[in-house]
């Protein structure tokens, strides 16, 4: 019996623990499972309760990453340039040492910072010594011209180009008014100097004197005697710089970072000539500062607010008292004396800004306020030395183009207009910017978002901290004339210390996103923003006349009298400044500010479509449209003073510097310098772009990008406007909008090493083969709307960019365009005398040459243990040493004198580059 | 008698109970693997060979069995896609099987215990709705650490651990610098940052061969689309470094995607299997793994590092 009952009791309990075993070992597996998990939590520190100090970490050294580095270059790594070698020279000087390091961890100050105070910082050092060639083209007089002899100086046709004695300039008698100036026709006549010489008595003092600081031709590319002076000058870099990065958890609400960055720069600029007269780029004494804090406030789990403070600083100080040369503007050939040889300058921002984001069921609510003020002070004098413009006109035969040199001008020192800026004290130019912008984010269906955003601003116009600022009131009666136009000063007579009042503005967009279909293998977006764009502060002291003095000297005819005698210096100003007479602008290029309050508009829209593809690979196709009206232009671009092309019918008559001035509407300015600050112009770009992106698959990641755009603007461009009167004459291509684009980058990781599909070692050839990466990228941008111009402009000074005429039936193309003809040159031609050109400002069908580039670098990665990785890589800029063409010569002459290298490409430029770079990571 | 026949009872009970079981012996090497089709196999179909030479599997875990889910969260940018995610994995949550242990880590500023592994879901998903967001990303400082204590966990306990990354990280957010920012704009020649990517690529370099001893696969799920050039990098970077874990990456292009994606890593994580394969008695420190199940095609990492650690 007790056999029995043990026999069943023993098939129960087999029966339960059958039934229980699964379950109770996958309970206690589980067990085991979270023992273990909060056991390592605990050793990493990741759990509220566990020791602060990171076991793991500390034991494995400190938790601090960082890097130093080293890049270097030197020419004996690169391609000797294409346009040094076209010119003869196998060498240019390339030493170039970049090096720096970055820390990054927590902060431990003994007392003060412990690990787990929640305290990171960031430093970064780098600086940078250099040494490297400029290289530059220009033209200088040859060694006959400089004594005075044209006898063999040509035209660009090759023909004699002659020189006439503006001392022998006597009206014709038997000139028919009737009639148009022609060399048949002549309204005065001259007599050429005897064999084209300039008599050596005749040469003027000052002229020779400044011939003993110009260089000699060293080179003669040509064509004649043109393109004859090679710059291959050294520039030298130094700069140092730092960031530092402080980043502080204080709880789970509160997050502080602070950040400083702080660098100087020394540039010694190459030297086009070793003398005072040196024309080119200055000596620049720079540095940045920047300092901001930003407080995180997470209140709850869908509000975040984020203030930040930041003030930042640019100081720019270009060349000193010593490059301080006239300016002798010589047109054909190189310049003596710079622009501005020296200014100080200093740039200051500060911002106030605060942010709140807000999420509420499928509402996504982002505020922002930020308050900008902006300071610019300056100290900047455009021609402390004087400014002299030589042009043909005075060694010409009055009337007749083609005829005369601006360097026998020069050498007789004959200007026909000079210049002279002079600066009393530095300018405080302000102005403040307050925005406040709210954005939401709208959840339409879970595939289905929606974007608006609104943006509020109101600006303030510049002002000077001491009020010394001026411009022209086109609507102020000048009291020399009776004519509207006249001098204000801010802050007198009722105007305002900016002159025009504060905007407010109103800038909206929306976006829409939308994953159609349940796979969502397809996003598209819409999108359309308008916005308004600030008038910014810039460097220089336009807008001070008055304060400081602009002196100009004009004279009565260009072809017959010059502006003033060049004798070394210029009268004294007849007035002592402050001179803020309405009439003190008077008989200059005046500044003028755009009164109406008007300021740049953009706006865009844009449709894109991606599609994931099989294969790990993103397509996208798109369409973006950006247009903008009253943009920013220059003195080229618009002009209130211009005379109306209707008056080309006066010809000759509109050389006489008074009758000229009759025309204008405001007759008592030479002038108007809007210091590209006029809005007025107006730009519109469509564009279709195909994207494949191939995420990264074996190692292998990589972007392709094509764009087909169309620019057009109004404004743009190289020599600017012909006919101010008719802006859509001047709607063209944007020169410097390339019409087809493509991009390719791509990573590859090599598949060597182990884990990989090749050399698979495991053992020591494991540290040869693997850590090996490809990174590159090509570009390849076609030819730029090609800009034709007549070589001549005979228009009495009413056109100031004169263009080609069209001739009818002749294709502009030529097939198989080369550097020996890149265009057909037939297809133009120079417009008559006081006429306009009929062809557009850029051609709609003629490119320049396209423009490639490869750049690849080979890492190799060597890991030195768990922390430590040294990196050596070679990066190759242009690797394949590809010279891309210059743009041919689009200078048109006259049928009498055709440029024999109108349509021609004079060489090409580019070169590889090789840089060896060394970083060790921890 | 009673006595000698209670005790007779209590030594075959003893006896016929399960053994409480061992911890898994150090000769047994864990393979994580993956079907990467819709069908199921036989947890019997399962071959293994390592090092080309035929490994006993001594034991399948199934995705039947337990399992232990580390999500970790990476939050630091958009709420709104934030938002998204949070009721997407929670979601997700709610519809794992019972036997399904998660536990919450979040990795901003150093990586941290929100909940522990539990099968209680309200717990875990009031967790993530009260996660506020704030600091920098910290997903490249994460991943590591939670690869060690996932490894960790499979080495003491016989459930299959899976781990799961939520991040809507921007590389240029990160407290330690990938982007190599300009310092000295003075600068007019300088060509070394023309590849931008170069400090992210030697992040994730290190990260590998740092993963080479784990085993267990992770996978990620990126919520935001930077689109720039260097957020590609390092979104490419990290599929690199998931893909030679075994594991999956989904990218989120806009927000309507991002439950979709999550619900893809779920499903990738929980349909996890794990194989304990039993060592050749002399292995190297690595070995090389082939796995098959009939002919349906597996994720798995083809060498494991079999020393201990």
């Amino acid at each position: 019996m007790l056999a029995w009952c043990a026999i069943v009791l023993l098939l129960c309990a087999e029966c339960l623990a059958a039934d229980k075993q699964p379950t109770q070992k996958a309970d206690r597996e589980m067990e085991r499972a979270l023992h273990e998990f909060k056991i390592e939590t605990a050793a990493m520190g990741a759990r509220a309760d566990s020791p602060g100090v990171r076991k793991s970490r500390a034991a494995s050294g400190p938790p601090w990453h960082g890097r130093f580095f080293e890049n270097f270059r030197n020419d004996f790594l690169d391609a000797v340039p294409h346009e040094i070698v076209q010119r003869g020279g196998d060498k240019s000087v390339l030493r170039r040492n970049q090096f720096g390091l970055n820390i990054t961890g927590p902060l431990e100050i003994p007392k003060l910072f412990s690990k787990r105070s929640g305290t990171f910082f960031s430093f970064s050092y780098e600086g940078v010594r250099e040494r490297i060639s400029r290289t530059r083209l220009r033209t200088v007089p040859t060694i006959p011209e400089r004594t005075g002899d044209f006898s063999t100086t040509v035209d660009q046709a090759g023909n004699l180009l002659p020189i006439y004695d503006p001392g022998t300039t006597r009206t014709n008698p038997a000139f028919d008014p009737a009639q148009p100036v022609s060399a048949g026709n002549l309204q005065y006549s001259r007599d050429p100097f005897p064999g084209n010489r300039i008599p050596v008595a005749r040469l003027n003092p000052v002229a020779m004197a400044a011939m003993e600081l110009y260089p000699l031709p060293n080179t003669s590319v040509g064509p004649f005697f043109q393109n004859n002076f090679f710059i291959n000058s050294p520039e030298t870099n130094i700069a140092n710089g730092i960031i530092a990065k402080v980043d502080q958890t204080i709880d789970d609400h509160h997050r502080l970072a602070a950040e400083v960055n702080y660098s100087n720069g020394l540039l010694g600029a190459s030297r086009w000539f070793d003398s005072a007269a040196n024309p080119g780029p200055l000596d620049t004494d720079s540095s940045t500062r920047r300092a901001s804090i930003e407080h995180t406030f997470t209140a709850a789990s869908q509000l975040v607010n984020t203030a930040s403070v930041e003030a930042s600083s640019e100081r720019w100080n270009l060349g000193s008292e010593d490059h301080a040369y006239p300016v002798y503007d010589l047109h054909d050939y190189l310049n003596l004396g710079r622009p501005s040889p020296f200014s100080s300058n200093v740039s200051n921002q500060f911002r106030i800004s605060d942010g709140t984001s807000l999420r509420n069921g499928k509402h996504s609510l982002r505020f922002q306020l930020f308050y900008t003020k902006f300071q610019v002070n300056t100290m900047w004098g455009r021609y402390p030395a004087g400014y002299y413009n030589f042009s043909a006109g005075l060694t010409s035969l009055p009337g007749i183009v083609n005829t005369g040199h601006g360097f026998a001008s020069f050498l007789l020192g004959l200007p026909d207009y000079a210049e002279k800026t002079i600066v009393t004290a530095p300018s405080y130019f302000r102005r403040t910017s307050l925005n406040f912008s709210v954005r939401e984010q709208y959840e339409l269906r879970p595939n289905l978002t929606i974007a608006v955003s609104a943006m509020i601003a109101r600006r303030t116009p510049r002002i000077e901290k001491f009020d010394r600022q001026s411009t022209v009131d086109l609507t102020a009666i000048n009291p020399a004339n009776g004519r509207p136009g006249a001098l204000i000063a801010a802050d007198q007579n009722g105007e305002s210390p900016g002159f025009r009042p504060p905007v407010v503005r109103l800038d909206p967009s929306i976006g829409i996103t939308w994953s159609p279909g349940s796979k969502s293998r397809t996003v598209v977006r819409v999108s359309y923003s308008r916005s308004h764009s600030p008038i910014p502060l810039r460097f220089g002291q336009w807008g001070t006349q008055g304060f400081n003095g602009y002196q100009s000297f004009i004279s009565p005819n260009v072809q017959l009298d010059p502006a003033v005698p060049l004798t070394g210096s210029l009268p004294p100003p007849q007035f002592s400044l402050p001179d803020l007479r309405p009439d003190a602008g008077n008989d200059t290029v005046a500044d003028l500010m755009d009164l109406s309050g008007s300021d740049p508009v953009y706006q865009s829209a844009q449709l894109s479509v991606e599609r994931e593809l099989p294969g790990a690979a993103v397509i996208t196709a798109g369409g973006r449209y950006e247009g903008g009206h009253d943009l920013l232009v220059g003195s080229d671009a618009a002009n209130p003073n211009a005379i109306s092309p209707d008056a080309l019918r006066y010809r000759d008559q509109l050389n006489d510097e008074a009758f000229n001035r009759s025309l204008r509407p405001y007759p008592q300015y030479k002038g108007f310098n809007l210091y590209g600050l006029y809005p007025y112009g107006k730009y519109q770009r469509d564009s279709a772009y195909l994207r494949l992106e191939k995420r990264v698959s074996m190692g292998l990641s990589l972007v392709a990008y094509y764009e087909f755009s169309k620019q057009l603007d109004d404004y743009s461009g190289p020599d600017g406007s012909q006919d101010f009167f008719n802006r859509r004459n001047e709607w063209a291509l944007t020169p410097y909008s390339h019409p087809q684009y493509l991009n390719l980058t791509y990573v590859y990781e090599l598949p060597l090493g182990p884990n990989k599909p090749l050399l698979n070692y495991w053992d020591w050839r494991r540290h040869l083969v693997e850590g090996w990466s490809l990174t590159g990228s090509g570009v390849y941008a076609s030819g730029l709307p090609l800009v034709l111009r007549p070589a001549f402009n005979n228009t009495g000074n009413v056109i100031s960019s004169l263009r080609v005429n069209v001739v009818p039936g002749v294709d502009p193309s030529v097939p198989n365009p080369g550097p020996e003809l890149w265009f057909n040159p037939a297809a133009f031609d120079q417009p008559p005398d006081f006429t306009l050109g009929d062809g557009p400002r850029t051609h709609p069908v003629l490119r320049g040459p396209s423009s490639q580039n490869y750049d690849m670098s080979l890492t190799k990665r060597m890991p030195l243990d768990a922390d430590r990785v040294l990196e050596f890589s070679a990066a190759a800029f242009n690797f394949l040493n590809h010279a891309d063409w210059e743009t041919p010569d689009t200078t048109i002459g006259p049928a009498s004198a055709p440029n024999v290298n109108a349509g021609k490409i004079i060489g090409s430029h580019g070169g590889r580059v090789i840089q060896l770079g060394l970083r060790l990571s921890f | 008698m009673r006595n000698a026949f209670l005790w007779l009872c209590l030594t075959l009970a003893a006896v016929a109970a399960p053994a409480s079981p061992a911890p898994a012996p150090s000769k047994i090497v864990r393979i994580p693997v993956r079907v990467n089709s819709g069908k199921t196999p036989d947890a019997n179909s399962f071959q293994a060979t390592l090092d080309q030479k035929t490994a006993k599997v001594v034991g399948v875990l199934t995705p039947d069995d337990p399992q232990m889910l580390l999500v970790v969260l990476d939050l630091s940018g958009d709420l709104a896609v934030i938002d998204a995610a949070k009721a997407a994995v929670s979601a997700e949550i709610a519809k794992l099987p019972a036997s399904t242990y998660v536990g919450l880590l979040r990795a901003q500023d150093g990586l941290a215990v929100l909940v522990d592994p539990t099968a209680d879901r309200s717990l875990v998903t009031s967790a993530i709705a009260g996660l506020t967001v704030s600091g920098r990303p910290g997903l490249l400082e994460a991943l590591e650490p939670v690869e060690r204590l996932a490894d960790s966990i499979s080495q003491k306990a016989e459930v299959r651990v899976g781990v799961l990354f939520i991040t809507d990280s921007n590389v240029r957010e990160y407290r330690e610098d990938f982007t190599n920012p300009v310092i000295n704009s003075s600068d007019p020649h300088d060509l070394s940052r023309r590849f931008p990517e170069a400090l992210i690529q030697e992040k994730i370099s290190k990260l590998q061969t740092l993963f080479a001893q784990y085993r267990t696969p992770f996978h990620v799920v990126q919520l935001a689309n930077h689109g720039d050039r260097l957020n590609e990098a390092y979104d490419n970077g990290l599929r690199q470094l998931v893909e030679s874990m075994a594991g999956t990456m989904g990218l989120c292009r806009s927000q309507g995607e991002i439950a979709e994606q999550i619900d893809r890593a779920f499903h990738a994580v929980c349909s996890e299997y794990a194989l304990l394969v039993a060592l050749p008695g002399r292995a190297k420190d690595t070995v090389q793994v082939q796995v098959s199940a009939g002919d349906l095609p597996l994720m798995y990492r083809a060498r494991l590092m079999v020393k201990e650690k």
